[in-house]
């Protein structure tokens, strides 16, 4: 089904969960799951990778504001969309905001559409010791990913994508 | 004497149309009531899914009062969930909305619950701000009301998390028969439970049956009525 916020828009599979909020004073962030995820929550999923179950996989989009030095497209923003697919090899478990046992991370910072952003993905293989099935490239992750668009900021920016296939 | 022997006749013919149509009768309902015989080594088509009866529950996908988005996932394997249909001008949702307050909320801790609202053109979302519980998700999306036909508010739907069935609905003013309509939800859900062999309870009942015809034992065998025995140590000896 397709789920529409604060100009943050993706199709989120059968079975899977989203949420698009911003908190008083904040800014954008989705939280999208496998996985039953918190009624309540901090912005980069910290009870989410907690619960996950074997076989979970989670990602994280959240914006961030211009201003004091941030510079959309430029320094830690400078990146563009992410390019798919992604594979188990991308994840590292030390990238996690926090560390578990089993689970591995991924982070990119970007600008799209005129807007800065992270990007924090964690998967959990469902067999421990194991990264993925496969190279990961069947990751419900990859999917997902690929129907994110992301509305212009303020100024008539053109729309723009979190991730993109070559 | 000749029309003492046409009435006769007449109420003979009667007689035997009466008949014919009790036998008739008589054969419909043993055919109903029976089973066929299976041949030795012949398997009757397994029960499927559908049999139960069950409908598989559907994702739940709206805006909050917020204005935020959210999609609540009711697949095979999320949370056993508890779907409570409310409005915020529904007079008969308002003791359900006040129970449903952390502090007065007294429901099992496994069950999951989601509140579904109207879509914000047929909803206040400011009202519902006021109303809604700050720990539970409460969707607006009047899809869902139309997925599971809801007729109005209050209604609730109970999703088996395993199946991703649904596993009971109905209307309920008050806590007390919501607890009642739970309760009776989750027995029809236990007795239906798979017992580690890989069938429910109804595939079971028909299996003994096939067994128990194959055997030649049909309703009313002498054998499915135990007279008391002589070595019966309640009866002593």
């Amino acid at each position: 089904m397709i789920v529409q916020a604060h100009g943050i828009r993706l199709d989120v599979p059968d079975g899977w969960e989203a949420r698009i909020y911003r908190r008083p004073h904040g800014d954008p962030t989705l939280h999208t799951a496998n996985f039953a995820l918190p009624v309540d929550d901090g912005d980069f999923g910290a009870g989410a990778v907690l619960s996950m179950p074997p076989g979970g996989e989670f990602l994280c989009l959240t914006e961030y504001r211009p201003g004091d030095g941030l510079v959309p497209g430029r320094g830690l923003f400078a990146a563009g969309p992410l390019p798919l697919p992604l594979r188990s090899s991308h994840f590292r478990p030390r990238v996690l905001h926090v560390a578990r046992s089993g689970s591995f991370g991924l982070q990119h910072f970007f600008t799209t559409a005129g807007r800065p952003f992270c990007l924090y993905a964690v998967i959990r293989p469902p067999r421990t010791g194991a990264r993925a099935s496969g190279d990961g490239t069947s990751l419900g992750l990859n999917r997902v990913l690929s129907t994110v668009s992301i509305a212009g900021a303020r100024g008539g920016a053109p729309a723009g994508r979190a991730a993109v296939r070559p | 004497m000749t029309a003492l022997v046409a009435c006769e006749t007449v109420l003979l013919v009667l007689l035997s149309i009466l008949v014919v149509g009790l036998l008739r009768s008589h054969a419909e309902i043993l055919r109903r009531l029976g089973r066929p015989e299976a041949d030795e080594g012949e398997a009757l088509p397994p029960a499927s899914a559908a049999d139960s009866g069950a409908r598989a529950a559907d994702d739940v996908a709206g805006v909050t009062p917020a204005g935020d988005a959210i999609q609540v996932g009711l697949g095979p394997g999320a949370p056993t969930t508890l779907l409570a249909f409310l409005g915020s001008g529904c007079s008969s949702c308002h003791e359900l909305w006040e129970g449903l307050a952390p502090e007065r909320r007294d429901l099992p801790g496994d069950l999951r619950v989601v509140v579904v609202a109207q879509d914000p053109s047929r909803e206040s979302p400011s009202r519902l701000r006021r109303l809604s519980p700050p720990d539970l998700p409460v969707v607006m999306s009047s899809a869902a009301w139309e997925y599971y036909g809801v007729p109005g508010s209050p209604y609730f739907v109970l999703v088996d998390g395993p199946s991703g069935r649904v596993s009971g609905e109905g209307a309920a003013v008050g806590w007390p028969q919501l607890w009642s309509l739970l309760r009776d939800a989750r027995a029809d859900a236990g007795d239906d439970a798979d017992d580690g062999t890989g069938t429910s309870g109804a595939e079971r009942a028909r299996r003994a049956e096939r067994t128990l015809a194959r055997a030649g034992i049909g309703p009313g065998h002498p054998s499915l009525y135990p007279s008391p025995s002589a070595e019966d140590p309640e009866g002593g000896a």
